[in-house]
C-alpha cells in the first residue's frame, strides 16, 4: 500500500511532467496490441465462420460419408440406409455458385431430399411467408435463399436469380425466404436449398452424390457403426464426424494463420521495446528522485516495484486501447483474410469481426506482462542507485559503455543459434525452430547496437574532424556517448526496417519464382474452363459435348482436359488431378525436382505412375521413385512417382496423373478445363469464335488467353500478401514513435547541453541540426543492420519457414529497390521523428536551459 | 565598454510580475574587472544573462561597444557568443559526451575554423589554465576545479572582449575557488579582457577593481576594495 502512494505521487504526476514521452509509449503499445489483437480476432473470427458454417450445415447429423469433390453414386444411399445403427440418412449436394453478373459474390447451395431432411434440419420461412406448395418445393426452378440474401439483393418470392452453375447461366426462381436462423445464418446467409434432383440436373451430377448425412441410434457406438458401413461402401470413401471437417480446415489455414500471428507478434515487439527504452528513460531522468526516496528509506526492491509498476501500467493502458482498436483494426482485416483464404482454400463468408472474451484477456495480459518484463531491466538498474549517488547520467551510459562488448558477444552467440536452428525440421508441421531462428536474429543483431553505436560514433567523428563538419561531429558525439538511449531505438527500428527488408525480398523472390514458374509451365494459348470456376468450391465442369466437339474444331494443335478434384491424402486436403500427359510433353512443360518434363511425363505415362508436387513430397517424405499409397473405388493402389514438380497454386500438395489412368481408376471421361494449344499460323481469335460457338449462347464458359491466366496469377498472389504488407507499416509506425520518444527524451534531458551550446556560440538552426543529424545518424545506422537483418531474415522466410509451412521452394532474388525503399524509409522515419524533438531544441530558451538541474 | 540604461527585466511567474533587475544603470569600461555583488536572488544571473546576450530586457538598452544588445537580431547575438563574450557558470556546464579539448574547442567548431587551428588554440588555452595533462579527459573525470578551469579556457578560446563568470567558485573548494580567480585576474591583467564575476562572497568580490552591491534588483552601492 505504501509504495502505490509512492507510485501514485511519483508516477502519475510524473505523467503530468512528461506527457508526450507516456502518450507516445502509450501509443506504441496500443498499435502493437491493436495489430496482435486485430490479425488473431480475424484469424478466429474466420475460424468460427467456418466451424458454424459446417455446423449448421451438419445439422443433427452424426456421421457424415463422402469423397471428397469426387463424389460418389447414389446408389450407395438404399445400402446405406440399410445398415444396422443408422436411424436416418440423407443426400446432399452441395456446390458453390457465383451470382451471374455479380463478380465476386456467391451461395452456397445445398441441394437435399426434403423428405429425408426432418432428422437434420430444420427449415424455417420468413415471417408472414405461407408454407410452399410440394409442387414449389420440387420444381425445376425452384431455390429457397435465406431473408438476408434476398434483403440485401433485392429479391423476393417469385423472383429470378440467375446463378453460373457448371458451365452454364441458370435461371431459378425464388420460392420462399428462410428465416434467419440455424442453417440460414451459415456463410453470412448466402445460402440457397433447393431439391436434390434439381441439384443434380443444375450441376451436372446425374446420380451422384457429394455427401451422405446419417444421425445414428445411441446403443450402437460410432466406432462400429463406420465398421459397418465400410463393409458396403468402396474403400474410397471416408465416414466422419462433422467436427472432423473443422479440424481439416484448421489444419488446412494453419500455417496461414501461424504466418500472420507471427507478423502482427513482430509489432508487439518493437512495441516492447518502446516500453523497455521509456522506463529506461524515466529511470535516467528520475535519478535524483530516486535517490531522494532512496533516502527517505524506500527500499531497492521498493525502487524496483516503482519502475516495474510504471512499465507494467504504461503496458496495461496502451493494452486496454489496443484491444479496442484491435477490434476494429480486426473488422477491415477480416474482409482482407477472408478474402485470401477465399481465393486459395476455400468459399467463405465471414459474418463479422468475432471473438471469444479469451482472446481480448490475453491481448491484455501479453501486453501488460510483455511491457512488465520490458521494464524489468531499467527497474533493476533503478535498484543499484543509492541514497547518496544521485545516479549520474554520465555513469548510465558508462555502465552501457562498459557492457557493449559483452553484448557483442551475445549478440554473435545469437546469431550462431540462429544459424543451428534453421537446420531441424518442422515440430508437428509447424516451423516451430524457423521462428525460434528469426527471434534469435533479432535479438542477436540488437546486441550489436551499443558497441556498433560507438564504432560508427568514434569513426564519424575521426571522420568529420578533418573535413570541417562541426554540427554532424557533434550528433556523432552524442551518438556514441549516449549509448544506452539511442541503442534501444535503433534496434527497435532496426527490427522493423528489418522485417519490411526480409518480407519484401521473400515476397519479391517469391513473386519472381512464380512469374518463372508461370512462363514455363503455362504454355497453352487458350484455357477454357467454366466461369463458376474462379470460386472455390464450385466443383464446375465442362459440358461433355463441348470438349469432345472441340477435338474437332479446326486451328487447335492439341488439347489438354485437366480435371481436378480436392481430397483428403495423406492426412492433408490435396487436389488429385488428371491431364493428358503426352500433349503437356509435347506441347507443355512442368518444371521438375529431377530429370526432364517430357521424359517423365511420357514414363509417368507408361508406367501407370503419378507425379506429385514438390510440397505434397515434402509434406509426406516421398521422393522419386517411391510409391504414393492412394484409395481408389477399386481398393488401395500404390502407384509409383515418376517425378516431383514444383507447384505454387496449392499448399495442400497436387497428385496428378495421365487421364488414361484417371478414367480407369474412377470412370471419369470428362474435364474441368481445356488447356488448348494453337496450330502454327492459327488465329487465336478465330479459334476463340468457334469455341463460343459450340459453347452456345447460354454457356458461362470463360476462354482466357495465357497472357491473362498469367496476369491472374500475380493479382491472386499480390492480394494474398495484403495483410502482411499493412502489418509491416504498422511495426514500422511503432519504431518511428521510438525513435521520436528517444529523441524527444534526449532533448529534454540535453536542456542544459542545449543551452551551454547556444550559449558559447550555436544557433538555433545550429541545434535543430545537431539533432536531426543524430536523428539522421540513427537512421543510417537502422538501416544498415536493418538491411543485413533484414537479408538474413528473407533467407530464413524462404528456406526455412515457407520451405516447412507450405513445402515451396522459393528462388532467392536480391533487389536494388527495397534498399531504396528501406533507405527512403529509416532516414525519412529517423528524421521525421527528429523534426518536432529539433524545433523543441532549437526554441529553447538559454537562461532556462543553462540553469535547469535535471 | 559595457553600459546598461535603465535595464529592467520582468518575469511572469505564477500569474505575478517578478522584477528580477529593476531600472539599473551601469557602465562597465574596457578592460575592467567588476564584481556584481549580493544576496540570492538580488539579480546578480539576470544581469549576466543580460551583458552575456542570453537573455533581453524587458526594458531599457544594454551596449556592448558600440552595438545595442537588446536590438539586435538572434542570429547577430549568437555570434557576438561565440566570438565576443565568454561565459563561466557555477556549475562549470561542460557537455558529459566531449572531452577536456572538445569542450573547450566547441565555439571555433560552431564558428567553423578549421581543425588544424582549433587544435593549436585548444592547446594554447589547455596550457594557460594548466591542464595540458588532461586534454583528452572526460568532464567526469576531472575535480571540480579542474573543470571550471576548462570552462574558463572554453570561455576564452575565441578570445572574446568579455568574459562574464557567474560565482565560478561557488560550487569549488577554497583551494580550487583562489586558483580560478587568479586566473580570472590574470587574463583581465595579460589580456585586457573586460570581466564581470557575479558572487555573493566578499572575498572573492575583493580581488575585483570595482564591486557593485545588488538588491532586489537595484544597485545598492559601489565600492572600490
Amino acid at each position: 500500500m505504501r509504495i502505490w502512494t509512492v507510485f501514485r505521487l511519483t508516477l502519475v504526476r510524473n505523467v503530468r511532467v512528461n506527457p508526450v514521452r507516456v502518450l507516445v509509449t502509450v501509443a506504441g503499445v496500443a498499435i502493437g496490441v491493436a495489430a496482435f489483437t486485430a490479425v488473431q480476432a480475424a484469424n478466429e473470427s474466420v475460424l468460427r465462420s467456418f466451424g458454424r458454417a459446417i455446423d449448421v450445415v451438419a445439422g443433427k447429423a452424426t456421421l457424415q460419408i463422402s469423397a471428397g469433390e469426387l463424389g460418389f453414386d447414389e446408389r450407395l444411399l438404399p445400402a446405406v440406409q440399410r445398415v444396422n445403427g443408422v436411424v436416418a440418412a440423407a443426400p446432399i449436394i452441395q456446390s458453390v455458385a457465383p451470382i451471374a453478373g455479380r463478380p465476386g459474390q456467391a451461395l452456397l447451395v445445398l441441394g437435399v431430399d426434403l423428405f429425408a431432411e426432418d432428422p437434420f434440419r430444420e427449415y424455417r420461412l420468413a415471417g408472414g411467408d405461407r408454407p410452399p406448395r410440394l409442387e414449389d418445393l420440387l420444381g425445376p426452378e425452384a431455390i429457397f435463399v435465406t431473408s438476408a440474401f434476398a434483403r440485401e439483393n433485392g429479391l423476393q418470392r417469385g423472383s429470378s436469380l440467375w446463378l453460373l452453375v457448371g458451365s452454364k447461366r441458370q435461371r431459378f426462381v425464388v420460392k420462399g425466404l428462410l428465416a434467419s436462423q440455424g442453417l440460414a445464418r451459415a456463410y453470412d446467409g448466402n445460402l440457397a436449398v433447393l431439391d436434390i434432383a434439381t441439384a443434380q440436373v443444375a450441376f451436372d451430377k446425374f446420380g451422384r452424390l457429394d455427401r451422405i448425412d446419417l444421425v445414428t441410434g445411441e446403443q450402437v457406438s460410432l466406432d462400429e457403426i463406420r465398421a459397418r458401413l465400410a463393409t458396403v461402401l468402396p474403400p474410397h470413401l471416408t465416414v466422419q464426424r462433422p467436427d472432423r471437417r473443422n479440424q481439416q480446415v484448421e489444419k488446412m489455414l494453419r500455417a496461414f494463420r501461424l504466418n500472420l500471428t507471427a507478423l502482427s507478434a513482430i509489432a508487439l515487439l518493437v512495441a516492447l521495446f518502446l516500453v523497455y527504452n521509456a522506463v529506461s528513460l524515466s529511470v535516467l531522468q528520475r535519478r535524483r528522485q530516486i535517490g531522494i526516496l532512496r533516502s527517505l528509506g524506500l527500499t531497492r526492491a521498493g525502487v524496483a516495484a516503482l519502475f516495474a509498476a510504471e512499465g507494467a501500467a504504461l503496458g496495461l493502458v496502451g493494452s486496454l486501447l489496443g484491444v479496442g482498436g484491435g477490434l476494429l483494426l480486426g473488422r477491415a482485416l477480416l474482409q482482407s483474410v477472408s478474402q485470401t483464404i477465399s481465393a486459395l482454400y476455400a468459399y467463405l463468408r465471414v459474418e463479422g469481426i468475432e471473438v471469444a472474451p479469451g482472446l481480448l484477456w490475453l491481448a491484455v495480459g501479453l501486453g501488460t506482462a510483455g511491457a512488465l518484463a520490458a521494464s524489468l531491466a531499467p527497474a533493476y538498474s533503478a535498484s543499484r542507485i543509492g541514497p547518496k549517488e544521485a545516479m549520474h547520467l554520465g555513469s548510465f551510459e558508462r555502465a552501457w559503455i562498459r557492457r557493449s562488448p559483452l553484448a557483442l558477444l551475445l549478440g554473435l552467440l545469437l546469431l550462431v543459434a540462429s544459424f543451428v536452428f534453421t537446420r531441424p525440421g518442422p515440430v508437428g508441421g509447424t516451423p516451430l525452430f524457423g521462428y525460434l531462428s528469426l527471434a534469435c536474429l533479432i535479438f542477436g543483431i540488437a546486441c550489436f547496437t551499443p558497441q556498433l553505436l560507438r564504432w560508427a560514433g568514434a569513426g564519424l567523428q575521426a571522420l568529420c574532424g578533418n573535413r570541417r563538419a562541426p554540427l554532424l561531429r557533434l550528433a556523432a558525439g552524442n551518438l556514441s556517448a549516449q549509448v544506452g538511449r539511442n541503442a534501444v531505438a535503433v534496434a527497435a527500428m532496426m527490427a522493423a526496417i528489418a522485417m519490411l527488408v526480409g518480407l519484401t525480398l521473400m515476397i519479391g523472390s517469391f513473386r519472381r519464382t512464380v512469374e518463372l514458374w508461370v512462363e514455363q509451365t503455362i504454355r497453352a494459348d487458350l484455357i477454357v474452363s467454366p466461369t463458376a470456376r474462379y470460386v472455390k468450391g464450385s466443383g464446375a465442369r465442362l459440358p461433355d459435348n463441348f470438349v469432345e466437339g472441340a477435338s474437332g474444331i479446326g486451328g487447335i494443335a492439341a488439347l489438354d482436359p485437366f480435371v481436378g478434384r480436392r481430397v483428403e491424402l495423406l492426412g492433408q486436403e490435396a487436389l488429385l488431378a488428371s491431364g493428358d500427359f503426352e500433349v503437356v510433353a509435347r506441347y507443355g512443360n512442368l518444371l521438375f525436382r529431377r530429370g526432364d518434363s517430357a521424359t517423365i511425363l511420357r514414363r509417368a505415362k507408361a508406367e501407370g505412375g503419378v507425379i506429385i508436387s514438390e510440397s505434397l513430397a515434402l509434406a509426406g517424405g516421398l521422393r522419386e521413385g517411391d510409391r504414393l499409397p492412394l484409395t481408389v473405388p477399386s481398393g488401395r493402389v500404390e502407384l509409383p512417382i515418376a517425378g516431383v514438380f514444383y507447384d505454387y497454386a496449392t499448399d495442400g500438395g497436387k497428385v496428378v496423373m495421365d487421364r488414361t489412368l484417371w478414367a480407369q481408376v474412377w470412370g471419369d471421361h470428362g474435364a474441368d478445363v481445356l488447356a488448348i494449344y494453337l496450330a502454327p499460323g492459327s488465329d487465336e481469335a478465330t479459334v476463340r469464335q468457334r469455341l463460343e460457338a459450340l459453347a452456345g449462347e447460354d454457356a458461362a464458359i470463360s476462354f482466357t488467353s495465357s497472357r491473362a491466366l498469367k496476369a491472374k496469377v500475380l493479382e491472386i498472389f499480390d492480394s494474398t500478401f495484403v495483410v502482411a504488407r499493412a502489418l509491416e507499416l504498422i511495426a514500422i509506425l511503432v519504431a518511428v514513435l521510438g525513435v521520436f520518444n528517444v529523441l524527444w527524451a534526449s532533448v529534454l534531458s540535453r536542456r542544459r547541453e542545449i543551452g551551454i551550446l547556444r550559449s558559447v556560440g550555436a544557433t538555433r538552426g545550429q541545434v535543430a541540426r545537431i539533432v536531426l543529424g543524430e536523428a539522421g545518424l540513427l537512421g543510417l545506422l537502422v538501416e544498415v543492420l536493418g538491411l543485413l537483418a533484414g537479408l538474413c531474415l528473407s533467407l530464413i522466410l524462404i528456406h526455412v519457414i515457407n520451405k516447412q509451412s507450405f513445402g515451396w521452394t522459393i528462388q532467392f532474388q536480391f533487389s536494388w529497390w527495397v534498399v531504396i525503399k528501406s533507405s527512403i524509409l529509416a532516414l525519412g522515419a529517423a528524421l521525421l521523428a527528429g523534426y518536432f524533438p529539433a524545433r523543441q531544441a532549437a526554441q529553447m530558451e538559454i537562461p532556462a536551459a543553462v540553469a535547469y538541474e535535471g | 565598454m559595457i553600459r546598461l540604461e535603465q535595464v529592467t527585466r520582468v518575469y511572469p511567474i505564477g500569474g505575478a510580475d517578478v522584477r528580477a533587475i529593476d531600472g539599473i544603470t551601469l557602465t562597465i569600461p574596457t578592460g575592467e574587472f567588476v564584481a556584481l555583488m549580493g544576496p540570492s536572488g538580488c539579480g546578480k544571473t539576470t544581469l549576466i544573462n543580460l551583458i552575456g546576450a542570453i537573455d533581453r530586457p524587458t526594458s531599457g538598452g544594454v551596449w556592448l561597444d558600440e552595438e545595442r544588445l537588446d536590438l539586435l537580431s538572434d542570429d547577430r547575438l549568437t555570434r557576438l557568443r561565440r566570438t565576443d563574450i565568454g561565459i563561466v557558470y557555477q556549475f562549470f556546464n561542460l557537455l558529459p559526451t566531449l572531452s577536456a579539448s572538445e569542450n573547450i574547442g566547441l565555439p571555433l567548431l560552431l564558428y567553423g575554423l578549421p581543425a588544424r587551428e582549433i587544435a593549436a588554440r585548444v592547446a594554447r588555452q589547455l596550457e594557460q589554465v594548466g591542464l595540458a595533462h588532461r586534454a583528452h579527459h572526460w568532464p567526469h573525470e576531472l575535480s571540480g576545479g579542474e573543470q571550471q578551469r576548462v570552462a574558463i579556457a572554453r570561455a576564452i578560446v575565441a578570445e572574446p572582449r568579455v568574459i562574464l563568470a557567474d560565482e565560478p567558485t561557488g560550487n569549488l573548494d577554497s583551494v580550487a575557488g583562489g586558483a580560478v580567480l587568479e586566473l580570472l585576474q590574470r587574463l583581465n591583467r595579460e589580456g585586457r579582457q573586460t570581466i564581470v564575476l557575479a558572487t555573493h562572497s566578499a572575498e572573492a568580490a575583493r580581488r575585483a577593481g570595482r564591486i557593485v552591491h545588488l538588491r532586489d534588483g537595484k544597485v545598492e552601492g559601489i565600492e572600490r576594495p
